[in-house]
């Protein structure tokens, strides 16, 4: 099996503050992966390590074989990124379709003007999205689950071979949940998917690696063997109370974003 | 009556104040969208504040080395690199950008409080000047400046129209999707800092506030498309400059003060009346 990202030794300092530590991971194409930890666990800032958004005090990280931080320009056109819901600014109106053709247009040289094709492109990712309904409709009056899909429609219309999204459920109701979902996994047979959560209940039964963070890896590998009472323990500093049904484990983490 | 109103109105100081407050509407309705759409409104005080720094430069130069040169291209320049100079040091996070802004609006205070000390006392009131601005008295030159200046804003805000939209609707998205981020954030800071020095001088820097914040303000209570917001915020600028000047005439108080006055109240009754 190929593998898409391989992390060894990472250490990252921001102002001072050692966010990560010894990280070391390998990440393969065409599975789901997540990410779960604590908050202030460093699990935004190993993803934007990998996107090449923040440089590596030290050790070292390749994706597709690239330095993200030196060779940017070569993984930003692989890997299609969706930042937290609440990073965007809703205070302007900008059309669901301008969204996703600044995912073409920002990696294109000046002048930015979106061809005839370029638009028929976003329109055939949105509808892929399930939104192709809303392409009109401003961003900032669309729900959270019709938000997250139109970020994703921009995510795609680069034909990634791996998308990364940072809290994709946050601030989404159930429905929007299950809508974001189905996506993925249509979408998981081409292209590799890395995930941060808070909680990983809704989508429990189609991860296919977990990766469980505190500033270290606390372990790392297929759900069922990294979710253990004792690996919990170490992430979250409590016990965690856990459910296994049908060999899917859950974890109850109480905490959610308010 | 109707010839008091022609009289004012073809009055050579009112022609020329309106072609001032013409492009002050021009200048405040491309900027003033980008700062507060931005959340770095807070970038008005620091380069209006720096153009007293930079007038005062500007005389002192005029006055002991190059005796031709205009303290308004000095104020022009100075005004500029103190904006640069706060986003330099503002870089890696708002909450930092805010803090070097403080540092920068201290820093060109400091030179103001320098340079005030050792100009020609007489020249003294041409730097106060700044603070309410110079809309009747605007020279020839001073128009042509202010007009190469405000088409210079209106091209590089038409020409980036898009890249200022992403960066203010996703700048971590865009930075991983390839765009140079961090050159269009410094191309919004020039083009805004000139920007604020043009509204410095025509209008002064103790009402700018009011000319570029309170506008798109009022826009955005009435629609969130960007192209609408600065439509809305150039007309009302226009609208209340032109009533500002005309009642100045009437009156004798500085326009730039009854503008501003007749902005932030018309913001404060509408909310009000929002509840």
């Amino acid at each position: 099996m190929d593998r898409d990202i391989i992390i060894r030794g990472l250490n990252i300092v921001l102002d001072r503050y050692r966010v990560l530590e010894d990280v070391s991971i390998d990440i393969r194409g065409n599975e789901l992966t997540v990410i779960l930890g604590p908050n202030g666990a460093g699990k935004t800032t190993l993803i934007k390590a990998i996107l090449g958004l923040v440089k590596p005090s030290s050790g070292s990280i390749k994706v597709f074989g690239y330095d993200p931080f030196k060779e940017g320009e070569k993984i930003r056109k692989l890997i299609g990124y969706l930042p937290q819901l609440e990073k965007y600014s809703y205070e302007i109106a900008i059309p669901s379709i301008e969204v996703v053709l600044m995912g073409l247009m920002a990696s294109r040289r000046f002048p930015r003007i979106p061809s005839k094709d370029d638009v028929r492109k976003a329109l055939e990712c949105l509808g892929r999205a399930g939104v192709r309904d809303i392409a009109y409709k401003p961003f900032n009056e669309l729900s959270g689950g019709q938000r997250q899909r139109v970020l994703l429609a921009r995510a795609l219309v680069k034909e990634p071979r791996y998308i990364i999204l940072d809290e994709p459920f946050t601030g989404v109701d159930v429905r929007g949940q299950r809508e974001i979902i189905e996506c993925l996994i249509d979408l998981k047979d081409d292209i590799g998917i890395l995930m941060i959560l808070h909680d990983i209940a809704p989508i429990a039964e189609h991860i296919d690696n977990l990766i469980l963070l505190n500033r270290r890896v606390i372990a790392w590998g297929p759900p069922i063997e990294v979710l253990t009472p004792e690996n919990l323990k170490r992430a979250y500093g409590t016990e965690i109370p856990i459910i296994i049904q049908e060999n899917i484990c859950y974890p109850l983490l109480g905490d959610r974003h308010a | 009556m109707l010839d008091d109103v022609i009289s004012i109105l073809m009055n050579p100081f009112f022609i020329k104040a309106f072609i001032g407050i013409f492009i002050s509407a021009l200048v405040a309705g491309n900027i003033g969208p980008i700062l507060t759409t931005r959340g770095i409104s807070f970038l008005t005080a620091e380069v209006a504040h720096a153009v007293l720094g930079g007038a005062a430069l500007g005389i002192f130069i005029r006055s002991f080395i190059l005796s031709n040169v205009d303290p308004l291209i000095i104020a022009l320049l100075f005004g500029i690199l103190s904006g640069l100079i706060a986003a330099y040091l503002g870089e890696g996070g708002r909450g930092r950008f805010e803090a070097a802004i403080g540092m920068s609006l201290a820093l060109s205070m400091a030179v103001a409080v320098l340079f005030l000390a050792i100009i020609p006392s007489e020249d003294i009131p041409l730097v106060w000047g700044y603070l309410l601005g110079d809309i009747l008295f605007l020279s020839l030159n001073d128009i042509i400046l202010l007009s190469t200046s405000t088409i210079l804003i209106l091209i590089i805000s038409l020409l980036f129209n898009r890249e200022f939209l992403y960066i203010a609707f996703d700048e971590d998205g865009a930075k991983a999707m390839g765009l140079n981020t961090r050159l269009y954030h410094y191309i919004s800071i020039f083009i805004s800092s000139l920007g604020i020095v043009v509204l410095t001088k025509a209008l002064g820097s103790i009402i700018i506030y009011a000319i570029l914040i309170v506008p798109p303000m009022m826009a955005s209570m009435l629609t969130n498309s960007y192209t609408r917001i600065r439509v809305l915020s150039f007309l009302s600028v226009l609208i209340y400059g032109i009533i500002g000047l005309y009642i100045s005439f009437l009156v004798n108080v500085a326009p730039s003060g009854l503008i501003a006055l007749l902005l932030v109240s018309t913001y404060i009754i509408i909310r009000l009346r929002r509840g």
